[in-house]
């Protein structure tokens, strides 16, 4: 069987050396109109395939921002502190602000009354 | 220039030859032959030069398929338009992987001897005309075996298929070809 099928699967040289010949023909004729695209198509792959930038140079500067970025983070966050507590910007730390610098602040009939508690001492 | 863009330059009409029998359309064409050489810049610039050939092959015919596969897609949501190669190609390939045993038992080798008498039609878009109207698989098996002139080992990598279904295909191809030219070159006499 395999003897049949090889015998009868028989590569045709005569025919594929015609269409071959054609196809070359066909590409010597090509528009020029799509040489010129394909010619700039490269350029384009050629252009976009390779990365801008060299490699190891990517490499050294996404180390140095992995290093340098916690560093500033950390930095900003320890000059930010002070600030936050002389200056309050919040509401909630304004509110605190105000009973740290005025004790007496709760200690307001009034006040009291409106949330139900009693002056203690009187 | 650089190698690659030698290379490149080298093969790009092949290549877009390749891509506008196997889908019907310019734009396509160079859309997939653009895309192929871009995959090949990115992917494989330091390998061996003597591999690209057949890494651009490989990139270039997986391009044609994902473009077969969008367009049965495509076709089956516009049933009306019917009678484009795109789809029936596709459609007619899915099978053909699985007939070596088929041909085993239809080919008959009074018939399949050489075509020393066979008178060709010398048409150039006859001829094209014909490898359009091949099915997907048998139009990769001849070129790559063919006119590329890649091993039967190489054109299976590349299609991703045993080396028996390239032979099979291979073979359909011829036989398709034959009668398609002999039936061209009647016409044209």
């Amino acid at each position: 069987m395999n003897n049949r099928t090889n015998q009868a699967m028989k590569h045709d040289p005569v025919l594929t050396a015609h269409v071959t010949r054609m196809l070359d023909q066909s590409i010597e004729q090509l528009d020029p109109e799509v040489t010129k695209a394909l010619e700039q198509r490269r350029k384009q792959a050629l252009h976009a395939g390779r990365p801008a930038i060299p490699q190891p140079f990517l490499i050294a500067a996404s180390l140095a921002a992995f290093l340098i970025l916690p560093w500033l983070m950390f930095k900003s966050g320890n000059e930010a502190q002070p600030l936050s507590a002389a200056q309050p910007t919040s509401l909630s730390s304004a509110a605190e602000a105000s009973l740290v610098t005025d004790p007496d602040f709760l200690n307001n009939w009034e006040m009291l009354d409106a949330i139900g508690e009693e002056l203690h001492g009187t | 220039m650089s190698p690659m863009e030698t290379f490149l330059a080298s093969i790009e009409r092949r290549a877009y030859r390749t891509a506008l029998v196997a889908v019907g359309q310019q734009a396509d064409a160079l859309d997939i032959v653009q895309d192929s050489m871009m995959k090949l810049v990115q992917s494989y610039p330091d390998r061996n030069e003597q591999e690209w050939p057949a890494l651009f092959h490989r990139i270039l015919h997986n391009r044609i398929t994902d473009w077969h596969r969008g367009a049965s897609v495509r076709w089956r949501w516009l049933p009306l338009r019917g009678g484009s190669n795109a789809g029936s190609n596709a459609g007619s390939s899915a099978n053909d992987d699985d007939v070596d045993s088929e041909i085993a038992e239809l080919a008959d080798e009074n018939e399949a001897g050489p075509l020393q008498h066979l008178s060709l039609t010398q048409d150039m878009n006859t001829v094209l005309q014909a490898l359009d109207g091949l099915p997907w698989r048998q139009q990769q098996a001849f070129m790559l075996r063919a006119w590329e002139g890649f091993d039967t080992r190489t054109s299976a990598e590349i299609m991703k298929c045993s080396e028996g279904s390239v032979k099979t295909h291979f073979y359909r191809a011829q036989q398709s070809l034959k009668s398609s030219l002999e039936s061209g070159h009647e016409q044209q006499d």
